[in-house]
């Protein structure tokens, strides 16, 4: 039970953050994003371990990430963005939309 | 057109086999659609205007203001998944087979509404009943667990399989190693096994292990690892025992098998047993090694006269 309690908690959190970041990266781009609930790939596990080859359906992605720390309270995580080479092209347009209109 | 739209809309989001209510920021609801009615027991008329948590005492109140609270604030969607929270309503399912399962498992995200500002000012959220899923998850994960039993464990003896036996005694020396505590393996097999074969037939033999099986399991510590090395072998590791608790161990194992009286076919059998005792220590070089030293105490055991035990010593 106290594991599925930790469980929601961390999932909150990380949608919280999530949530935050992608919004403002999509407010930006002036995208609407689309999101799935968020869930738990693994815990204590390696993350290189995670993201093996085999487990993934694109090539290369570009990361991204993010730390995150709370000043006076122990807390501490990094949020790391990963986005799959078939977006990249999309992601490029945008950005160059955007160095236009500067 | 756009009211028709509208209408058409709000009809569909009415029939779906998802529940669907807004909420303002006083947990008051605004809408209620008849999958909520229906599963609930309340109908629309009696839900719109009032608020959750005076309909429902059995929600978590506290929790679920915070909830609505962080969506309205941050304007960003929040989830809730059967895994960690099995239901926000405690409805029934509508399965016709239960296997056991006496609620609806759902799966709830709470979505920000804004309005013409950017403020969020109502939230909506959809229920999924997610029952199917979760008794197949649930069914999946109890065939998981007892697969990987009945991998580890032999199934005439019910002690623990070779492989898993070995899985555990490595695991075991890289602990000791790393901590540097002390363990024994105790390697012994059953005196004159074949004879016992020969004269009262497999199916006495059988008995007689699946009777040492059951003894060295009453016998041995919680945390002492016992397996089934081979026909007639067994093997036992011991985590943070020393020289004389290992001796303590195998002299009980040697006398309660000595004392074992299997009945077949009216007759009572007896078995010894002869054991070799082995201590893991620093300078022993791998979990092979120690099984070597084990064996050769117990080579000396069945050249000294059997039914008792020795202990390794090097050189």
């Amino acid at each position: 039970m106290r594991c599925a309690v930790e469980q929601e908690l961390l999932l909150e959190t990380s949608n919280v953050l999530n949530g935050a970041c992608l919004t403002g990266i999509a407010d930006q781009l002036g995208e609407e994003l689309f999101y799935s609930p968020p869930s738990i790939l693994g815990q204590g596990e390696r993350i290189a371990k995670m993201l093996e080859r085999d487990n993934l359906q694109w090539e290369s992605a570009l990361s991204v990430e993010i730390n995150y720390k709370l000043e006076n309270r122990s807390f501490d995580c990094d949020l790391l963005l990963l986005m799959p080479d078939t977006v990249i092209s999309h992601l490029a347009g945008k950005l160059d939309q955007m160095l236009e209109d500067l | 057109m756009a009211a028709l739209l509208d209408d058409a809309l709000r009809d569909v989001i009415d029939r779906l086999d998802v529940g669907v209510f807004v909420l303002n920021r006083d947990l008051e609801v605004l809408f209620w659609n008849n999958s909520m009615a229906a599963n609930s027991g309340k109908p629309v008329s009696e839900v719109v205007g009032q608020k959750l948590p005076e309909l429902f005492p059995e929600l978590p109140e506290r929790w679920l203001r915070k909830k609505v609270d962080s969506v309205f604030i941050l304007n960003n969607r929040s989830f809730t998944a059967w895994e960690q929270r099995p239901y926000l309503f405690r409805f029934q399912h509508n399965r016709p087979v239960t296997g056991g399962v006496e609620h609806m498992y759902q799966n709830c995200t709470f979505n920000p509404c804004r309005g013409d500002g950017d403020e969020v000012e109502v939230v909506a959220v959809t229920l999924q009943d997610v029952t199917d899923l979760a008794m197949a998850h649930r069914a999946l994960a109890i065939t998981n667990d007892r697969l990987e039993q009945s991998s580890r464990v032999d199934g005439l003896t019910g002690l623990f399989n070779r492989s898993y036996w070995e899985q555990c005694l490595v695991g075991e020396s890289k602990r000791s190693k790393r901590s540097g505590s002390e363990f024994a393996l105790i390697m012994f097999d059953l005196d004159h096994f074949k004879a016992i074969n020969d004269h009262y037939g497999h199916l006495a033999g059988d008995e007689v292990l699946r009777a040492v099986g059951q003894r060295l399991q009453q016998l041995i510590r919680e945390t002492d690892v016992v397996g089934r090395y081979g026909g007639e072998e067994f093997s036992v590791i011991a985590p943070d025992c020393d020289v004389d608790g290992a001796c303590g161990l195998a002299e009980r194992i040697r006398t309660e098998i000595e004392a074992l009286s299997v009945v077949h076919e009216g007759l009572p059998i007896h078995v010894t047993t002869s054991l070799g005792v082995a201590l893991y220590a620093a300078e022993v070089e791998s979990h092979e090694a120690l099984i070597g030293h084990a064996d050769e105490a117990l080579y000396r055991t069945k050249h000294e006269g059997r039914n008792s035990y020795r202990v390794y010593r090097s050189g």
